[in-house]
């Protein structure tokens, strides 16, 4: 494609964003959970993770994060009012029909990536999904298919990696127990996999009572799974499921339709692709927070660990925790203990030799399976 | 195309769901617990230098002199002139309610931990060779270590169990077992045993580890409450013993780790029972001791002791048991005709600390010639003979409310919130 039909094509989707009612309502949702966004980083203590620089995780290959994202405690307040502030004004415009609503979204869009650029705790998948369903709302061209489709394709990869002992002996879900009782956990797995296999399907149906009852199913879904996941992620769902009501043109979808749409095709196969490498081993994948990543965090497994900083001073030996009481997603993550390693490097003397180890396992497994290793770790990190 | 797509999802569920019972099963016994999926031994086994010679019996200093738990140790004479020898910098704080480590030395150096969380190789003499800081929670280290002849062994209040080298301090293997060990290991041929527990919900078990590579060969089941006291054996019918904070005590099959007997009682056990032939004896909050019969459980021994005691009662090796309580008093118990001897206070009445926390020791000549040796008034270590006629006293400047290590006519104590001390008794 040349130039000129890239200008034509941006101000056409430009166009069409603006002037189809569905699509120009549907920006709605995906404002609203930039205004979530900011909530849920403020939970997270947004405002801690950037001014305390000693206890920053950088992303993998971003490793000298620190040297590029230092915030004093004013900035931060000023990043994160700015971030909210945007979100306020969008939703503003959006009512006020302004179109430059669009713009400010994707200006958000842009703005949220730079805040998770930031520390590697604003991963998760409830915020890379809007990220990528915001992209093919933006760009791509039959947009009705493909958002449909692209949700159907979470669930169904959330499915795909729940098919596995680890999440049907109910230990993802053990951290919070109904009333205490354990035994019921395995088939609250079992009912969570059926829904996010067959549900989707009805979601794609022509049929608008098949669609109108997945989605109240899904409702409900996300509402008791507040119980375990707090409200960030099943609202962020909500938002992305209101598609199916938005868009009026429900048309079928087959695999001719989608592959006029070439690159969002590749774009969705490789997104596919992934999910089945995690499905390979999954036990790799589940607590190798690097090969994680690829899979844009579908499935993050309940997982435990022993991690340890070992420092050798003359006669004296100090055991430095791996700082993991963290959330269950990423509290034995290797990605942070490596990161943890770097900051020890960085912050001992010189005459201390550091060894770093970290053993991990599945919650279902009874003995470690994966091991991180490595003496003498500041000579080669 | 509907009912393909019908017919495939049928197909799909029924396998998904004949994969579910599939994995139930699979992982029923992996993770059979008494608790759910929540808690499970933890099994985290970090290996570093194994090439260690675990050396002969004889080669090992386990708390209170041996599996057993006697706290008897043998002296050169009975002409016993007690003082301090020297006494370090203060390497305790004072933190937690529980009795503080009791130091164990060998002919390479004295080996304590602390409530900070530290480990230390002192030398004979007093100066610091090695420290090991561990990965703890503020109890620190509590328990005592155990010795063999190149290795140290101990745990920590993170659930943490460390055998070091006993000559640099590098890493033997480290396993992180539960959530807290306060009590002492002891010694099984190659294995060894130390009881560990849980805070987030509380249990409470019993370990057997290789000593060689710190692998797991068992662990009993869960108690239902934590335990602080320390496993004892009976060699003879290979029954280790121990008591939890519920008040109930266990007998456990040596070899397979599995619960022979329960005996319950009403109040914590916190002391460590000492085998006296074939019984476990200990004192507990309820203010009894308690003899139980080690293959059966019975109780063939009670003698209310007035108020509650979590001290480890010595034994004379032939009739005599000495342990001291909460009121301040020591204790001496005929085993034989089931009563109390005589008592003599340990605690003067203006005192309002606690003196149910330490355990004396027997430091013998011939069988019916010892010393009976207990911290004592606060700031003093204790020296009675066998008719509990104090001999004489030692000021350590502060209180100790863990027991005594012993090794060739030396005595080794911590203080509460202070420093390791050396008594030289000639």
């Amino acid at each position: 494609m040349t130039l000129s039909s890239w200008k034509e094509f941006f101000h056409s989707n430009i166009k069409n964003l603006n002037e189809d009612s569905s699509l120009r309502l549907l920006q709605l949702p995906l404002i609203l959970i930039h205004f979530l966004s900011a909530i849920f980083f403020l939970k997270q203590d947004f405002l801690g993770i950037l001014t305390k620089i000693e206890r920053r995780i950088c992303w993998p290959f971003f490793e000298n994060c620190l040297a590029y994202t230092r915030f004093s405690s004013f900035q931060s307040q000023v990043l994160f009012s700015s971030y909210l502030f945007l979100a306020l004004v969008c939703i503003f415009l959006f009512f006020k029909k302004s179109k430059h609503s669009l713009s400010l979204l994707v200006f958000l869009e842009i703005f949220k990536l730079l805040i998770q650029s930031i520390d590697y705790r604003f991963m998760g998948n409830y915020h890379f999904m809007p990220h990528v369903f915001t992209l093919v709302y933006l760009l791509a061209h039959n947009k009705s298919v493909w958002l449909r489709i692209w949700l159907a394709s979470f669930y169904w990869s959330a499915a795909s990696l729940k098919t596995n002992p680890e999440w049907l002996a109910g230990n993802s879900l053990s951290f919070r127990t109904p009333f205490g009782f354990t035994e019921p956990l395995p088939y609250f797995a079992l009912l969570v996999l059926l829904i996010e296999i067959n549900v989707p399907f009805l979601l794609l149906s022509t049929k608008s009572k098949f669609r109108h009852s997945a989605l109240f199913i899904f409702l409900i879904f996300h509402l008791v799974s507040f119980y375990w996941v707090g409200f960030f992620y099943p609202m962020v769902m909500v938002c992305l499921l209101s598609v199916f009501l938005i868009i009026k043109n429900q048309e079928p979808i087959n695999i001719n339709i989608l592959w006029k749409d070439k690159i969002a095709f590749i774009f969705w196969i490789f997104f596919i692709f992934n999910q089945m490498r995690n499905i390979s081993d999954f036990r790799e994948f589940s607590l190798n927070g690097y090969q994680r990543l690829y899979s844009l965090n579908m499935y993050d497994a309940s997982s435990e660990c022993m991690g340890f900083f070992l420092a050798k001073s003359g006669n004296s030996w100090e055991q430095i925790p791996f700082v993991n009481h963290l959330a269950v997603r990423v509290r034995c993550d290797n990605v942070i203990f490596w990161q943890q390693a770097r900051n020890l490097c960085r912050e001992k003397n010189g005459n201390t030799t550091w060894s770093a180890y970290l053993y991990s396992r599945l919650g279902s497994d009874t003995s470690q399976t994966r091991i991180e290793s490595e003496v003498d770790v500041c000579k080669k990190l | 195309m509907q009912k393909t797509l019908v017919l495939f999802l049928f197909c799909l569920n029924a396998l998904v769901v004949t994969y579910f019972f599939a994995s139930l099963s699979y992982l029923g016994d992996k993770r059979k617990t008494n608790l759910g999926a929540t808690v499970s031994p933890q099994e985290f086994l970090h290996q570093g230098d194994l090439s260690s010679d675990l050396g002969a019996e004889n080669d090992q200093v386990i708390f209170r002199g041996g599996m057993t738990r006697e706290g008897r140790y043998e002296i050169s004479s009975e002409r016993i002139k007690p003082k301090l020898s020297w006494s370090s910098e203060k390497i305790n704080a004072g933190i937690h309610s529980a009795s503080k480590a009791t130091p164990v030395a060998d002919s390479t150096g004295v080996y304590v931990g602390t409530d900070l969380g530290y480990f230390y190789r002192f030398s004979l003499d007093g100066e610091i060779i090695w420290s090991f800081k561990t990965d703890s929670f503020t109890q620190g280290i509590h328990g005592s270590a155990a010795l063999d002849k190149d290795s140290v062994y101990f745990g920590n209040y993170k659930g943490y169990f460390y055998k070091l080298g006993k000559a640099t301090g590098e890493i033997r293997w480290i396993a992180l077992l539960t959530e807290g060990i306060g009590s002492s290991p002891t010694f099984w041929n190659e294995d060894i045993l130390i009881s560990a527990e849980y805070s987030t919900h509380r249990q409470g078990l019993v370990f057997s580890l290789d000593r060689r590579t710190g692998k797991k060969i068992w662990n009993s089941q869960y108690f239902g409450e934590q335990v602080h006291s320390s496993p004892s054996i009976d060699r003879k019918n290979r029954i280790v013993g121990v008591g939890d904070n519920k008040g109930v005590f266990h007998g456990i099959d040596l070899l397979s780790g599995k619960t022979k007997w329960t005996w319950v009682g009403y109040e914590p056990i916190k002391s460590t029972a000492v085998v006296v032939g074939e019984r476990f004896c200990f004192t507990n909050w309820e203010g009894k001791l308690i003899c139980l019969d080690t293959n059966t459980g019975q109780m063939d021994l009670e003698i209310k002791i007035g108020s509650k005691s979590q001290s480890s009662p010595a034994y004379d090796g032939s009739q005599f048991l000495y342990f001291t309580t909460t009121a301040g008093d020591l204790f001496k118990v005929n085993l034989t005709d089931k009563q109390i001897e005589s008592t003599v206070p340990i605690k003067s009445s203006k005192s309002r600390k606690n003196y149910g926390m330490p355990s004396p020791i027997i430091l013998q000549v011939e069988q019916k010639n010892y010393f009976v040796v207990t911290p004592c008034f606060d700031r003093f270590i204790c020296f009675y003979d066998s008719k509990l006629k104090l001999h004489t006293q030692v000021d350590v400047s502060g209180i100790v409310s863990g027991s005594l290590g012993v090794y060739r006519d030396h005595l080794y104590g911590l203080i509460n919130n202070g420093g390791v001390f050396k008594i030289q008794l000639y």
